[in-house]
C-alpha cells in the first residue's frame, strides 16, 4: 500500500480507525498521509441557517400545498421515446422507400441495425435520466452524443468506401432535405414528453433529444438512399444527425437562458 | 442518545454536518418525499427543517455573502418543490435534492459572473481566510479546498461534508462513479501536496523563530 493506493479508499475513511487494516498501518506511518486524513475529516461545521430564511421558504412552500403525482416508472419514458423513433423511421421508410435495404448484403444489415439501434438506445436512456434530477449515468450525458456519432461514424468507415459519385452536394442535398422532416416532428413529440420532468441542464438535454431526433432521419436515409459512397454517407446522411444535435443545443442553450433570466 | 425519530425538528437544526443524514435514515427522507408529494405539510415542514442547514452549507460555499446563500437556498427549495413529480419513490432522496440544488448554484455562479463584469464592485467584502487559525495545526477546511479546481471541490465536499457516498456524488454530478473517483484522486494528489509544502513552511518557520 502506497500513498496512490490510498487515495481510491480516502473517500470513504472517517478516520484511520476506519480504514482497511493496510491502509491504515500506512496511515499510521505515512505523515503526508496523516495530514491529508486529518485535515479531510475535519470537515465543515453546519452553519445555523438564520431564523428568516426558514420560515419563509415554509410558507412559500405550503402555502396552498397540493398534490404532485409521481412521475411513472423511467422505463415507461423509454419505452415512449423508442415507440416515437421506430414508428417514425417506418413512417419515412415507407414514404420514401427502402432501395437501399435491397442491396445491402446481411452483414451490412446487421451491422447498420444494431449500430443504429445501440445508439438510439443510449440515446433514450439518457434523455430520460435528464427527466429525473439525481439519476445513475453510465455514460456522461455530455459525451453521449459526441460518443454516438463518433462509434456511426467509425462504423460506417468500417462498411462502405469512397467511391466517386459525380456531384457530392447536388447529390447530396436532396439526402439531406429529406433525412430533415423525420427529425423535425420526432423532436416536437420528444420535447412534449420531456417537459413533464425536471431539465436541470436544457442545454445537455437539447443536444441528446436533437440527436436522437436526427437519427431517425439517419436512419431513414440508411434504408434509403443506394448512394454507397463513404463520403456522402457521411456527410449527407450522418449529417442530419449532426444538425438535429447542432439545433438541439442552440435551442437549449436559448431555453437555459431564459431560464436563468426568469430566476434572476 | 436520542433515538432520530425521537428528535424534535428544533432539535435536528442543531445536528451538525456528518450527523445530519444519521438524524433522518434513508428510509425516513424516502417517506417524507413521498408524503410531501402527496401535499402533507409536516413531511414537507420536517424536510426543509432537517435538510436546510446542510443545504445551506453547500450553496454558500461559492457565494461571499450570507445574504446571497439565503437567496439560493430559497430559490434551491422552489425548486425542488417544483420538481417533487419528479422524484420516484424508493429512489435515495439526497442525490435528488443536491442535484437540483447543484444547478441552482451553478446558475447562481454565472449569474454572479455576468454581473460582476457589469459592475464595479461598490464595497469591499471581507476576504477568506487564508491561512490556519491560530494553535491549529492543520489549515482550515475551507482553506484547503481553495486550492483544488471547482470540479473538484465540489466532489470532496460532497463526499467528506455532506457525506455523500461515491454512487450518490456521481448522481448529483450527472457524472458516472468512475469520473467522480478519478476527481477525487486527483483532489488527494493536489491536497497532499499542499499540506506538504504548509509543513515545510511550518518547520522552517519554527526553524527560524527557534
Amino acid at each position: 500500500m502506497n500513498c496512490s493506493d490510498l487515495d481510491f479508499l480516502l473517500h470513504r475513511a472517517a478516520g484511520v480507525d476506519t480504514l482497511p487494516a493496510g491502509a491504515g498501518a500506512h496511515v499510521r506511518t505515512c505523515r503526508r498521509c496523516q495530514a491529508l486524513v486529518a485535515a479531510l475529516n475535519q470537515g465543515a461545521p453546519l452553519p445555523s441557517v438564520p431564523g428568516e430564511p426558514v420560515p419563509a421558504i415554509e410558507d412559500r412552500l405550503l402555502h396552498n400545498l397540493k398534490p404532485a403525482h409521481a412521475l411513472p416508472p423511467k422505463k415507461f419514458f423509454f419505452a415512449a421515446f423508442l415507440l416515437i423513433f421506430v414508428v417514425l423511421m417506418a413512417l419515412g421508410i415507407a414514404h420514401l422507400g427502402a432501395f437501399a435495404w435491397a442491396e445491402l448484403n446481411l452483414m451490412r444489415r446487421i451491422m447498420i441495425c444494431a449500430s443504429l439501434g445501440a445508439s438510439a438506445a443510449l440515446l433514450a436512456y439518457s434523455m430520460v435520466q435528464q427527466m429525473f434530477p439525481g439519476s445513475r449515468r453510465i455514460v456522461s450525458p455530455a459525451l453521449l452524443p459526441v460518443g454516438a456519432f463518433v462509434f456511426l461514424t467509425l462504423m460506417l468507415a468500417a462498411l462502405f468506401e469512397v467511391g466517386h459519385s459525380g456531384h457530392f452536394i447536388r447529390d447530396g442535398m436532396p439526402c439531406f432535405e429529406a433525412g430533415i422532416p423525420y427529425a423535425v416532428p420526432a423532436a416536437i413529440l420528444f420535447w412534449l414528453i420531456l417537459r413533464r420532468g425536471a431539465m436541470l441542464s436544457p442545454r445537455v438535454t437539447g443536444v441528446i433529444c436533437g440527436a436522437l431526433a436526427g437519427l431517425i432521419g439517419v436512419s431513414v436515409l440508411e434504408v434509403h438512399c443506394s448512394n454507397f459512397d463513404l463520403r456522402h454517407i457521411l456527410v449527407w446522411h450522418l449529417g442530419v444527425g449532426v444538425a438535429g444535435a447542432l439545433a438541439g443545443l442552440a435551442i437549449g442553450s436559448v431555453g437555459e437562458l431564459m431560464v436563468r433570466r426568469r430566476s434572476a | 442518545m436520542h433515538r432520530a425519530s425521537e428528535l424534535s425538528n428544533d432539535e435536528r437544526m442543531e445536528i451538525t454536518g456528518a450527523q445530519h443524514a444519521a438524524a433522518y435514515s434513508q428510509q425516513e427522507l424516502q417517506d417524507f418525499m413521498v408524503r410531501y408529494q402527496a401535499a402533507d405539510p409536516d413531511a414537507a415542514r420536517a424536510l426543509i427543517r432537517n435538510l436546510s442547514p446542510a443545504l445551506f452549507r453547500f450553496l454558500s460555499s461559492q457565494v461571499s455573502t450570507r445574504n446571497e446563500a439565503e437567496d439560493l437556498l430559497q430559490e434551491a427549495w422552489l425548486r425542488i418543490h417544483k420538481a417533487r413529480h419528479t422524484y420516484r419513490p424508493g429512489e435515495p432522496v439526497l442525490p435528488w435534492l443536491y442535484a437540483i440544488a447543484r444547478h441552482v448554484r451553478v446558475d447562481g455562479y454565472r449569474r454572479r459572473q455576468r454581473i460582476a463584469q457589469r459592475e464595479v464592485a461598490a464595497e469591499v467584502l471581507p476576504e477568506r481566510r487564508t491561512s490556519e487559525p491560530a494553535g491549529s495545526q492543520l489549515p482550515d477546511f475551507e482553506v484547503l479546498m481553495s486550492y483544488l479546481p471547482d470540479n473538484q471541490r465540489e466532489v470532496v465536499t460532497l463526499l467528506k461534508v455532506e457525506g455523500l457516498s461515491l454512487e450518490e456524488v456521481a448522481r448529483v454530478t450527472a457524472s458516472t462513479v468512475g469520473s467522480v473517483k478519478q476527481k477525487a484522486h486527483r483532489a488527494y494528489k493536489r491536497l497532499r501536496e499542499v499540506l506538504t509544502q504548509e509543513q515545510a513552511a511550518g518547520n522552517t518557520a519554527s526553524g527560524e523563530s527557534a
